[in-house]
């Protein structure tokens, strides 16, 4: 008996030894991956891009979904109890990564030309990606993933006015603020939505969409949101964080909109009302102008049509001010936390060299991003790579297929500039109104750009701290001006307020920033 | 009203003033039913109307654009009908686990002689004001291997103090000592007495916690959200928390893979069957409650004032 025991002890260790070298090659991973509300698919893996990528790779990966609403809980349990997956796909955010480095293993050792030679392709081609991703300790935790840029996205909400009732009432499109006062009250008392009723707002916005803030209304004087943060309460000129609240022309602006306010032509329940709300009162077509993605979300295509772009406006009171809207040519629309490696992941070489593999050409991000070919993508004889407009029902709309057969921007890979022309020939108008929109103000977008990097945990905890209060009384300085107005005594006391909610030094993070002094 | 008002004076002669007073406490009442009506009546309506003029702020009293799109939407939508089965298992199984566990943890508290029952009793308070926190929990229910399990889902929420403490009460002051004494003197034992006297005489209290158990279980998403990475077995709460609200976590182009066109056709897809979707869930928690209601109010209060 018991040299029957130590034989099959034997014969199984030898088992294994043969069996060692071919377990490299069927490697099984644990993914977590974004599900989408949107997808119809029934499961990651039924989808081309990972069945494509396992044919190729023999990496057997067990996709594990997350939808966004959980995933920020989820994922902060996974990472404090050390229950990880192998690697977190999408779904990461910056303080995920940043306060919880040691969780994620250090990659700079795997990125080779042996190990991954087509990231270390791409990093030749675009290196600003390298800035992107090192952390503070000079290492990389994870790599990026999603759209490189976007015509589209250049652009946030956008100010769109209704271009039909302008003509209804043989108005001229507005390029000032006092032209654009007179059209507002020209359009409140001309009916021009026919229904009999004097109903119609000139203009509304909302604090509850991140498109539509009452913030970028002062764009006419130089004052918007910006993509490095301070939701328009900071800018930046020459290298110079400038704190915008307390400037002259912020004031002017405030003005401007209570004067507006004060006789009906600015919605002030935009201070409160919920996206909902906002979205009932653009459908009911009493609203000439707002901010927003494209007027396709919200109306229908005839509707929609009688929307343009309005002119960024210029202030009449500041005519050397330049006027803004927020938005940054050619931006950086990637995700720069796209694809973590954790601790828990035993042979981190081999999901880079996966991970590597996704990148390796325009046809395999394709076949993640938009599924199979002839769906929502083509490639033509050139090689060139044009997005699809299909037929769409009502229960399958456009943007189902995005991620019923793609998984759009959450995919392990990178799509570079040059690798897919979203906006061709071939795409029918209601495609390209954005693309239109982002075009008619694009020359309006803050000049400044700082480049997007990593700083420490604890620097942007001292940030949020300051920030939280600072934010919470401008925001309510702001709603009181509008609604009830302003003189010198409720202004000098403003900015007594302001230093003691420590906006200098909230300024003085950014401008250390800037300098590059953390 | 009139009629219950001259019905109640046909015993005692009924004064005008007694009259006022009736019709202005009629009054009352029934302002306060409306308060408590219309938002669960609103819900309903707003179910069948079309979102335009629920999200416009003008009250309904009827339905306007009839439409039963929503509910074609709801019904059409396959995880409702996963999320419902594993509901009603959680919930079936999850209540008769805390019933059981619970009234035979109030009853054994309830009893003078159980040896250090206060030490149990204070073990058992001591854990209404603390815990160990999400992470601890979490590593617990790991090392136990229940975590992605069934059995924790309907494990969870067996054991609430609050519940026991209704119990005790209710035993400590319905039951008289000298019942279980003549029991005992006619040879009764203790399992005895339990099964074929306490239980039949505890209906109302049983009704009670059996309500509160089924209510807690079947509007509970958290747990599942933290525990079960098996889509197959989420609830239907979890779900309809991902129908709700994951459009407004891609909406924003500056959050990582932000989708706005994706995020507004998601919008307008929760628009129509929001309300719809609420009624769908709520429905068979307020079609149980009639069936409860008559030992309701009695329990509760027997329960409740004597702490």
């Amino acid at each position: 008996m018991k040299r029957f025991l130590s034989l099959i002890l034997v014969l199984s260790l030898a088992l294994s030894l043969i069996a060692l070298p071919a377990m490299a090659e069927g490697e099984e991973f644990t993914i977590t991956v974004n599900l989408h509300g949107l997808d119809k698919s029934g499961g990651t893996a039924n989808k081309i891009g990972p069945k494509h990528a396992e044919e190729t790779t023999g990496v057997k990966i067990n996709y594990y979904e997350l939808d966004s609403a959980s995933a920020g809980e989820k994922i902060n349990i996974m990472l404090a109890s050390g229950d990880l997956p192998d690697a977190f796909l999408s779904l990461l955010t910056e303080t995920q990564v940043v306060s919880n480095l040691p969780m994620f293993v250090p990659l700079n050792e795997y990125l080779t030309e042996e190990n991954a030679p087509n990231l270390m392709k791409m990093f030749e081609k675009y290196p600003e990606l390298i800035d992107m991703i090192t952390q503070v300790d000079g290492n990389i935790y994870t790599l990026p993933i999603g759209d490189f840029s976007n015509p589209d996205n250049q652009g946030e909400g956008i100010q769109v006015i209704n271009k039909a009732w302008l003509d209804k009432l043989e108005l001229e499109m507005p390029t000032t603020t006092e032209e654009f006062y007179e059209v507002c009250k020209a359009i409140k008392e001309g009916d021009p939505n026919g229904n009999g009723e004097a109903d119609e707002i000139p203009v509304t916005f909302t604090q509850n969409n991140w498109a539509a803030h009452f913030i970028n209304l002062l764009g006419p004087w130089g004052i918007c949101e910006w993509e490095g943060g301070g939701d328009g309460y900071l800018k930046v000129e020459d290298g110079k964080a400038i704190f915008t609240a307390t400037l002259p022309e912020f004031r002017a602006g405030l003005e401007y909109w209570h004067r507006m306010a004060a006789e009906g032509l600015l919605d002030v329940e935009g201070f409160t009302q919920t996206n909902e709300q906002f979205y009932a009162r653009l459908k009911s077509y009493s609203v000439a102008s707002y901010r927003g993605w494209t007027p396709a979300s919200n109306f229908a295509a005839e509707q929609a049509a009688e929307f343009t772009a309005l002119p960024v406006l210029q202030a009449s009171d500041y005519p050397e001010i330049k006027p803004v809207t927020p938005g940054e040519i050619n931006k950086f629309c990637g995700n720069r936390y796209g694809f973590g490696i954790t601790r828990a992941c035993k042979d981190p070489a081999a999901l880079v060299r996966w991970f590597d593999a996704q990148n390796a050409d325009a046809v395999t991000k394709m076949l993640w991003k938009y599924g199979e070919e002839g769906k929502l993508w083509k490639q033509d004889e050139n090689g060139k790579i044009w997005a699809l407009w299909p037929e769409q029902t009502e229960d399958f709309t456009r943007e189902n297929m995005k991620y019923t057969y793609g998984a759009m921007n959450h995919i392990p890979c990178l799509v570079l500039p040059e690798e897919l022309e979203e906006n061709g020939e071939d795409a029918p108008a209601e495609a390209t109104i954005r693309l239109g929109l982002v075009n008619a103000v694009k020359d309006n977008f803050p000049a400044e750009r700082i480049p997007i990097r990593n700083v420490p945990a604890e620097k942007i905890q001292e940030r949020n701290m300051i920030y939280t209060d600072l934010k919470a009384y401008l925001d309510s300085f702001v709603a009181d001006c509008v609604v009830n107005g302003l003189d010198d005594a409720k202004w000098e006391k403003h900015l007594k307020d302001v230093e003691g909610y420590r906006a200098s030094e909230w300024v003085q993070w950014y401008q250390d920033y800037i300098d590059k002094k953390f | 009203m009139e009629q219950t008002a001259a019905r109640v004076g046909s015993k005692v002669h009924e004064t005008r003033f007694d009259r006022v007073f009736n019709v202005v406490i009629y009054v009352l009442l029934a302002l306060m039913l409306i308060v408590v009506i219309y938002p669960l009546y609103f819900v309903v309506l707003a179910s069948v109307s079309d979102p335009q003029y629920v999200n416009s702020g003008t009250p309904l009293l009827y339905p306007r654009g009839f439409t039963m799109m929503g509910y074609s939407r709801v019904f059409a939508d396959n995880r409702i009908w996963i999320g419902y089965a594993n509901t009603l298992l959680y919930a079936g199984a999850g209540t008769l686990l805390a019933v059981a566990v619970q009234v035979m943890a109030g009853y054994a508290l309830s009893r003078s002689d159980l040896p250090g029952r206060n030490i149990f009793m204070a073990l058992f308070v001591f854990t209404m004001y603390f815990g160990g926190g999400l992470i601890p929990f979490y590593l617990v229910v790991k090392s136990l291997n229940l975590v992605n399990s069934r059995l924790l889902m309907i494990m969870l929420g067996c054991s609430s103090v609050y519940n026991i403490i209704i119990i005790r009460s209710f035993f400590v002051s319905t039951l008289p000592k000298e019942l279980q004494e003549a029991a005992f003197i006619d040879g009764c034992t203790n399992q005895r007495y339990f099964f074929s006297i306490v239980l039949p005489l505890s209906k109302a209290i049983i009704a009670v916690i059996a309500l509160y158990a089924l209510v807690a279980q079947w509007n509970s998403y958290f747990n599942a959200m933290i525990f079960l990475t098996d889509r197959s077995k989420y609830p239907l709460q979890l779900y309809l928390r991902e129908i709700l609200l994951t459009a407004k976590t891609y909406a924003d182009t500056s959050m990582v893979g932000g989708d706005p066109e994706a995020a507004a056709k998601m919008e307008q897809m929760v628009e129509v069957i929001k309300y719809g979707v609420i009624v769908v869930s709520t429905l068979p928690v307020i079609a149980v409650y009639p069936f409860l209601q008559k030992y309701f109010v009695q329990g509760v209060m027997i329960g409740a004032v004597k702490g």
